[in-house]
């Protein structure tokens, strides 16, 4: 019970529109409550003490049932306990410090008891009203449609009869051996690549104009991230595109991943000149992937040269691994993100 | 009535690679990144030549407001990490700030994503694809003016609304693991909108979608919604999908069919309670490819990054039906789909709540609203307008007008997609018979 107390008057005194004397409902329960088990008088002891919690202080209260000082994590991060239990609470009209301090606490502060009387969502009735919640649909006509101009798209590839799967793999082989840098981001043979088929698209399926292109170098990006946060977003495709990590800032970046491992917040507290997005880009696209390639190539599974089909590489590799029922695999494994990326 | 497969289906896909570069925050178990791990395994699957592939524009302030208040859609635009201190008293009213954060370019991420639908909206409109998939949309729980479960707009519902434009019924279903209430809030009173949701119920994000809430108004009886137990396997799943999804399909008739692929329902999310694996789940897309409407696939929830890319890459296959091998290519993100490096999930062996008798009951109350419904609601009809009015901004009109010893534009010639059927070996063989083939083409389709 002292329990329950102690989170009403924690939550109603942090909260300055919330009236403790009017909270009268849930006093009159504990009154209940006290009567049934035959207590009058201790009730009402209680209610004075009641009272007494009702004009402390929120350290003093938190003091008087043993907790220590909100953990600074409290603020600013969201575990999956939290979320799943703030959401619930969206009808607490309560300033959202308070909400993740409750939720810190029924989840970590120890109140078994607090535990299992709470129910994570309550059942819901449908909402209606047709201005606040609903949209008026028109009954459809077909003279009031106004005629429908296309939804601005760019076209990356459209796939065509023009040319044939097997001349499209070719070419798209072709093209890459000639682009080092593509092969080795697309290693298995059937794979696709969205910048050559683009640069295909763009020559209209001419498949000795893409070779041309992809030999002088004329490949295009299909599909660049283009941070439309910090920079206008143009229809011809004439953007700026990300400014590419310099030496300098992958080292800072090496340096700030180790110590932060993947909390961007802090990271991009580091970097005060590039954008979040900019960030995540680098370390999923080129960070990651450098850093993987590496050690599969340091251990071996892939030799630089002749980077056709890593998959199947790695593969093998695992099936000899398991055959011998070593340790290796956990070493292979060891320190990639799967474990924290889940 | 399913109709045989005849031939492919023109299958647009719309992606735009910033959106794998939203980030939540630490720890927050929505992964935008998980988009970018399908988009590779599409591209590595080799899927991706099959595809339109298209890049959307951004959704603008007004598109967005076609659902949404205006003071909302104003305040995620202008509210961000640095100065959400100005804005405590609206995050409160719009529920933003806890499981839904206020990120660092969270505007921009709901533009593309609402963006994505309505770009997939109007190719189906104009008929210029059958299927077409958004993965970056699916966000099903965001209100008209309110934040909810990790969805902040509703790209389905703005989808929706632009496909009502030319679609008298058109049939919403959610396979989420969660209750699709955003979308069935909005459509609660209308019968040109039918929602149907399979879901998860009972001490359950968000709490709504009892079986007895069948919509109000005109729309009563347009709303169903399945509210099922944890663990529910493939078989399960189905044996209630199906039948009563074949019903819905006879009775409403609907011409067009949104459906949203929520991953969480799959075996080993991290937030969902279900047992389906990929098949189960796929199975739910081949069942509206199998009817020949116009279909829109998008994403939604799923907690398990690697399942979801696995999920939709394979339902991205199904739309194109194509077989995909077990074993997955090598692709940017290889490592997340260890141990097993395969495609599709072995079955949980937890415990299936659904009792079939269970499943009978609520089957057998769903078939019961069902009944109730009017079928294939009737919509007003007007005469179609003057040909001539329409062609006013039509582009085909001035392709025909075209002066024919000037080459078109590029980007037109590319947008001219030449039917299997077509016999000519070349565009312009023997005399002009392209741009005439194409003013019938123009003149059939606006009659």
């Amino acid at each position: 019970m002292a329990d329950e107390e102690h989170s009403r008057s924690a939550a109603s005194d942090e909260d300055e529109e919330f009236d403790v004397p009017d909270d009268g409902y849930d006093d009159e329960v504990t009154l209940d409550e006290e009567e049934a088990l035959g207590e009058g008088a201790a009730g009402a002891d209680e209610l004075a003490a009641l009272e007494e919690e009702g004009e402390m202080d929120i350290e003093e209260l938190r003091r008087r049932y043993g907790y220590g000082m909100p953990p600074e994590t409290a603020n600013g991060t969201t575990s999956i306990e939290e979320v799943a239990c703030v959401e619930i609470q969206t009808e607490v009209a309560s300033t959202s410090s308070t909400l993740n301090l409750l939720s810190y606490y029924e989840h970590h502060g120890g109140d078994d008891e607090e535990d299992k009387d709470y129910i994570p969502y309550d059942k819901k009735e449908p909402r209606v009203d047709p201005v606040l919640y609903q949209i008026t649909v028109p009954d459809f006509c077909t003279s009031s449609n106004e005629l429908q101009r296309d939804y601005p798209c760019t076209a990356l590839w459209i796939s065509s009869n023009k040319l044939e799967d097997a001349m499209l793999q070719l070419i798209q082989e072709q093209m890459k051996a000639k682009n080092p840098e593509i092969r080795l981001e697309n290693c298995s043979m059937q794979s696709d690549n969205e910048d050559l088929l683009f640069t295909i698209l763009q020559v209209g399926y001419d498949g000795e104009a893409a070779l041309k292109a992809s030999c002088e170098n004329k490949i295009q990006h299909a599909n660049l991230p283009i941070n439309t946060w910090s920079r206008s977003y143009s229809p011809d495709g004439d953007c700026e595109h990300d400014v590419a990590f310099s030496n300098e800032e992958k080292q800072m970046f090496d340096v700030y991943y180790k110590e932060f491992g993947k909390n961007f917040l802090q990271i991009a507290q580091k970097f005060p000149e590039r954008k979040m997005g900019e960030l995540v880009e680098y370390f999923y696209r080129y960070f990651k992937r450098s850093a993987r390639l590496e050690k599969y190539v340091h251990k071996g599974y892939i030799k630089e040269k002749d980077c056709i089909d890593v998959a199947e590489n790695i593969r093998q590799q695992i099936k000899t691994a398991e055959n011998r029922k070593s340790k290796d695999m956990s070493s292979l494994w060891e320190g990639t993100p799967t474990k924290d990326l889940v | 009535m399913p109709v045989k497969e005849h031939g492919k289906r023109r299958v647009a896909y719309f992606y735009d690679s910033n959106v794998g570069n939203y980030y939540y925050g630490q720890g927050h178990v929505m992964k935008p990144h998980r988009i970018r791990m399908t988009h590779h395994l599409v591209m590595n699957y080799g899927l991706y030549r099959e595809l339109e592939v298209y890049r959307p524009f951004p959704a603008s302030f007004d598109e967005m407001t076609k659902f949404h208040s205006e003071d909302y859609i104003n305040f995620l635009k202008t509210a961000s990490p640095d100065n959400l201190k100005l804005y405590n008293k609206q995050m409160l009213k719009f529920n933003v700030g806890e499981d839904c954060p206020l990120f660092d370019g969270l505007y921009e991420f709901c533009q593309l994503s609402s963006g994505g639908s309505l770009a997939a909206a109007v190719k189906l409109n104009k008929q210029k694809a059958d299927i077409a998939i958004n993965w970056m949309g699916g966000l099903h729980h965001a209100k008209k003016s309110e934040a909810s479960g990790f969805c902040y707009t509703n790209d389905i519902v703005l989808g929706i609304l632009e496909l009502l434009k030319y679609h008298k019924r058109v049939l919403y279903v959610d396979i989420d693991v969660h209750h699709g209430d955003g979308v069935e809030e909005a459509f609660f009173t209308t019968d040109r909108v039918m929602t149907v949701s399979f879901h998860k119920y009972g001490d359950f994000f968000p709490g709504t979608g009892e079986l007895k809430d069948v919509g109000v108004g005109k729309g009563k009886y347009y709303s169903l919604n399945v509210p099922l137990k944890d663990g529910i396997t493939d078989e399960a799943y189905q044996s209630i999908f199906k039948p009563i999804m074949t019903k819905v399909m006879e009775k409403y008739q609907p011409t067009a069919v949104v459906l949203q692929c929520g991953a969480d329902s799959l075996h080993g999310d991290r937030l969902g309670p279900f047992n389906l694996t990929l098949k189960g789940h796929g199975a739910c897309a081949s069942f509206f490819r199998d009817y020949n409407v116009p279909l829109m696939m998008l994403g939604g929830g799923g907690y398990t990054p690697r399942n979801v890319a696995r999920c939709w890459a394979y339902e991205t296959a199904i739309a194109l039906d194509r077989e995909v091998a077990n074993v997955l290519p090598y692709n940017d993100y290889f490592e997340y789909f260890g141990p097993t490096y395969k495609l599709h999930l072995d079955p949980g062996t937890g415990n299936n709540e659904n009792t079939s008798e269970y499943l009978r009951k609520v089957q057998e109350q769903v078939l019961n609203n069902l009944d109730r419904m009017e079928a294939a609601p009737s919509v007003q009809m007007q005469p179609i307008p003057d040909d001539a009015i329409r062609f006013l901004n039509d582009t085909s009109l001035g392709q025909d007008m075209a002066n024919p010893d000037v080459r078109l534009h590029r980007s037109i010639m590319d947008s001219h997609v030449q039917h299997e059927g077509e016999f000519y070996d070349g565009e312009n063989e023997g005399d002009d018979r392209r741009n005439e083939s194409n003013g019938r083409e123009a003149a059939a389709k606006s009659a």
